[in-house]
């Protein structure tokens, strides 16, 4: 934490963890008196008739600011810093939300690329994710984040932690909400994702250390996700899933929605499938987003972004970039690099749909061992993946 | 009068002899036991007292005192019966005093004075036979089981009477012949095989591996996947048992009682299938008198446990000393047992707790608990397992396809020829199995070619697999490669190795 703004930064920690006071009561004290200093130095009586005279001896018993001293070293010590509205890195496009947060933790780097208009793709799904569902979160995640694209998600299991590990992948920069203490590391199988977006990318999070998750935190989290996209996309949700709420957070935002549409037959899919239904915006490539986001840009939009930034990333709207389909790049490598007619025939098997080794064997008409070897061969080239044991998918 | 005749206990899962003494002196009526007795050998005496009468034989109004001895061992069991009541006979000095001093005498005693079958006549007959004991007077049911040692004369006899009458020469009996010994051929008869499972060609190749190594499994898969079909077949698969290997399965089961009284010797290698409430004891042995539990009914065998993350998880723990030491030691104040311990363990359990994942359309479980119903299987019993396999249910046309599938012999065929190769590498070691290469061991055999070592360091790299699992990684190589008929591993077998080992991706992440 930079010790030019600690005074300011130890108000804004004082402010935001006042005992008994929520982000309701905040919101009408600044309306109220301002800034943060009126409020310090506001008469108990003033404060009495705005939150009651408990809550305002509770703001007044915590004048000397003990514990937002501490928790500033606290953080100091953590490498955790804090931006809040009106610091120089506060994220510009939380502040066109209802409810912007009024502080952030932020482990890693909150990067200005953020503030630039249409670079920022929400990427939300189910946690019970299928195979399709992860690699696609991942194909779009690396896909997107190879434009340019910033890639927002929650760090969660399945399609989150998916879409995160893709943009990581194509060295793009990524942003991770989290919905309990920025330092708490939820859940535990993501550790190691975790502390890579420490170093390339950022984890934020609306509450301070050591807050344990709580069901109720990521509904509210959901919305600093649309809050900080362009568009939002949908990857895998099922009927009644928490996806389905940040795209409807994403809505009344007025952000796009896109969806991934999944096999009517599926029921990870259903949810995704009914946005679509209901007009989100049906994407089979990552190319579409882009170009629906190019759409979207408006002049009033794109004057108002940061000049030096915009130069910096024209790429995407002038250069018509033809994104290469993945898939039939594969289809060409295979050409290319002249497979044995056996691993041509394996990989004519395989699809994003799981398929058991056992019917792979059935097909190829091979002994295991010769089956096994030849997987492995094809799993080094990187053309096929085993996402669980003993099942395989083409790797896109 | 003074006599002494001869009897036997167990001790874990060996005999010991027991002498027998009786002495009828003057003083008050009654019958006195000591030696160390548990209460089921003092209640001898009231039985003994009542089944002498029921014979015709009335106790004189006398002090009559028996000791067993060696008097530092605890006597278990009803087998004293006999015993007691025939050196009260003796030094009744009512029948001629022949010399027993060959003889070992095994038998309860029902109150009418016939004589009932116990548990345990082999391996007290057999260390009688080898401590120059070379008749046997035993209840006519056990004689089956001892008639399994050659060279031993055994007797049966049906009644108090008609042992005392044999005893004194009254009567003539003939020596019983147990005709399995000549017939011993080593393999029996199966009742099921391998062919009547459809398909699961990856499944039947790792339980192959498998058996050939003495490698533990573990299977995991939605029901239905024919998971316990095939455990239940694996005995099908292995060698037959030597003689050695038979007469020490047998002995086990004559303890726990476990024996036909037809008295064959056990020749199917055992499977043992113990539900998953069973208890700490149970499974490993136990009791007041230490009874071998069921990693020890399932030694030369297969433990198989069907459902793994429902059984208690103390009672997965302590399989991981037999699983390491291929022994148990049981220990009491009295004696410590020591019971063999050498099965292949086979584990079966479902992906998630409704047992449908991955299929997500009928999966109705949250990744916490999917994760948490895997995590009941701790990683050091996880890491005594170097088999790891998924298993997909059978489709329904795999069901009704008249493929032709292998059946239990010819694969049986290979699995001898490759445990045969291993036998003829370790012939100078204590080990006769890939599975029970040791670090220092598997230095010794098994060396890479520098392709192959290459190739096992980049996997590694790539896979996060410990230092433990690589030698796992590197038996299952062996045995893959010895299958093949190859001295040295390539890197096809370790391939296949790393897929048969390896365990991660069997979850979400």
């Amino acid at each position: 934490m930079k010790e030019i703004n600690k005074e300011r930064d130890i108000l804004n920690l004082w402010f935001n963890n006042i005992e008994g006071i929520g982000a309701i009561l905040r919101r009408k004290l600044m309306t109220k008196f301002g800034s943060i200093e009126n409020i310090l130095s506001a008469s108990s009586i003033l404060l009495e008739e705005i939150v009651g005279a408990n809550k305002a001896v509770q703001i007044t018993a915590s004048h000397n600011m003990s514990y937002a001293h501490e928790l500033y070293e606290e953080l100091k010590e953590k490498k955790i810093s804090i931006v809040y509205p009106g610091a120089e890195d506060y994220p510009v496009k939380l502040l066109n939300m209802f409810d912007p947060p009024d502080i952030l933790y932020v482990k890693g780097i909150l990067s200005k690329k953020l503030n630039i208009y249409n670079m920022n793709i929400g990427v939300v799904g189910a946690r019970n994710a299928s195979v399709y569902g992860r690699e696609l979160a991942s194909f779009f995640g690396r896909e997107l984040a190879k434009e340019g694209i910033n890639i927002i998600s929650g760090l969660a299991l399945g399609i989150d932690g998916m879409s995160h590990r893709g943009a990581l992948y194509a060295g793009g920069y990524t942003v991770g909400v989290l919905g309990c203490g920025i330092d708490v590391i939820y859940p535990r199988e993501n550790a190691e994702l975790f502390f890579e977006m420490y170093k390339n990318g950022a984890v934020i999070s609306e509450y301070g250390p050591g807050v344990i998750p709580n069901p109720g935190f990521f509904p509210i989290r959901n919305r600093i996700i649309s809050g900080l996209s362009d568009g939002l996309l949908v990857v895998e949700a099922r009927k009644k899933s928490g996806s389905l709420i940040t795209a409807d957070l994403a809505l009344e935002q007025g952000k796009q929605v896109y969806a991934i549409p999944g096999r009517i037959t599926d029921k990870s899919s259903e949810g995704t499938n009914n946005l679509i239904r209901q007009g989100a915006m049906c994407v089979v490539s990552p190319k579409e987003i882009i170009e629906d986001l190019n759409g979207i840009v408006t002049e009033e939009k794109y004057k108002s972004g940061n000049k030096e930034l915009k130069s910096g990333n024209n790429k995407l709207y002038n250069d018509n970039v033809d994104l290469a389909d993945e898939f039939k790049e594969n289809i060409e490598v295979l050409n290319k690099n002249s497979l044995a007619p056996a691993e041509k025939m394996l990989y004519s098997c395989l699809s994003l749909e799981p398929t058991y080794i056992d019917d792979i064997i059935d097909k190829l008409r091979m002994s295991v061992s010769d089956t096994i070897s030849l997987l492995y061969n094809m799993e080094e080239k990187g053309l096929i993946k085993q996402p669980l044991k003993g099942y395989y998918i083409i790797s896109v | 009068m003074f006599s002494k005749v001869t009897g036997g206990t167990v001790i874990g899962i060996d005999g010991a002899l027991i002498g027998v003494e009786a002495d009828i002196n003057d003083g008050l009526p009654m019958l006195n036991l000591v030696g160390y007795l548990s209460s089921s050998v003092k209640e001898a005496g009231e039985r003994v007292r009542t089944a002498l009468k029921n014979s015709g034989y009335y106790l004189p109004p006398k002090r009559i005192t028996i000791n067993l001895s060696p008097a530092d061992i605890r006597k278990y069991g009803s087998g004293f019966d006999l015993p007691i009541a025939i050196s009260i006979v003796l030094s009744m000095g009512i029948v001629p005093v022949i010399d027993l001093e060959k003889t070992i005498i095994i038998g309860e005693l029902s109150l009418d004075g016939s004589i009932m079958a116990v548990n345990g006549v082999l391996p007290m007959v057999y260390h009688a036979f080898e401590n120059g004991i070379t008749t046997c007077i035993i209840p006519d049911q056990n004689v089956a089981e001892a008639g399994l040692i050659g060279g031993m004369k055994v007797y049966g006899v049906k009644s108090l009477v008609e042992a005392i009458d044999f005893i004194q020469g009254d009567i003539e009996l003939l020596p019983y012949e147990n005709a399995d010994i000549e017939a011993y051929s080593g393999l029996p008869d199966y009742k099921c095989d391998f062919s009547e499972i459809k398909g699961q060609p990856v499944l039947k190749r790792g339980l192959e591996i498998a058996v050939s190594g003495f490698h533990n499994v573990l299977m995991t898969g939605a029901a239905g996947a024919g998971k316990s079909m095939l455990a239940k077949r694996l005995t099908t698969i292995m060698p037959g048992l030597s003689f050695e290997e038979s007469v020490e399965v047998t002995k086990i089961y004559s303890i726990s009682g476990l024996l036909d009284k037809k008295g064959r010797l056990i020749r199917e290698r055992p499977f043992r299938a113990p539900h998953h409430t069973i208890s700490n004891h149970a499974l490993i042995g136990g009791g007041a008198i230490p009874k071998p539990g069921e990693v020890t009914l399932s030694h030369n065998g297969i433990l198989f446990l069907d459902e793994l993350p429902e059984f208690n998880k103390n009672v997965l723990e302590v399989l991981r000393q037999p699983l390491e030491d291929k022994k148990i030691i049981v220990s009491r104040v009295q004696a410590s047992y020591v019971f063999p311990a050498d099965f292949m363990l086979v584990a079966a359990m479902n992906p998630c707790p409704c047992g449908n994942y991955p299929n997500l359309n009928k999966c109705t479980c949250t990744p916490f608990q999917i994760k948490k119903y895997q995590q009941k299987i701790s990683g050091p019993l996880l890491d005594r397992i170097d088999i790891n396999m998924v298993v997909k249910p059978v489709q329904f046309e795999d069901i009704f396809s008249d493929h032709e599938e292998e059946n239990s012999e010819a694969i049986r065929q290979r699995v001898v020829e490759t445990r045969a190769i291993q036998n003829k590498r370790y012939i100078d070691e204590n080990i006769n199995l890939n599975s029970e290469l040791d670090g220092k061991l598997i230095k010794k055999y098994i060396v890479l070619e520098n392709e192959v070592e290459d190739y096992l360091k980049q996997s590694i790299s790539n896979k996060d697999i410990s230092a433990r699992g690589i030698n796992r990684i590197l038996r299952l190589s062996r045995t893959i490669a010895d299958m093949d008929k190859k001295d040295k591993i390539e890197v096809k077998h370790l391939k296949e190795a790393l897929f048969y080992h390896n365990h991660v991706g069997i979850t979400v992440r």
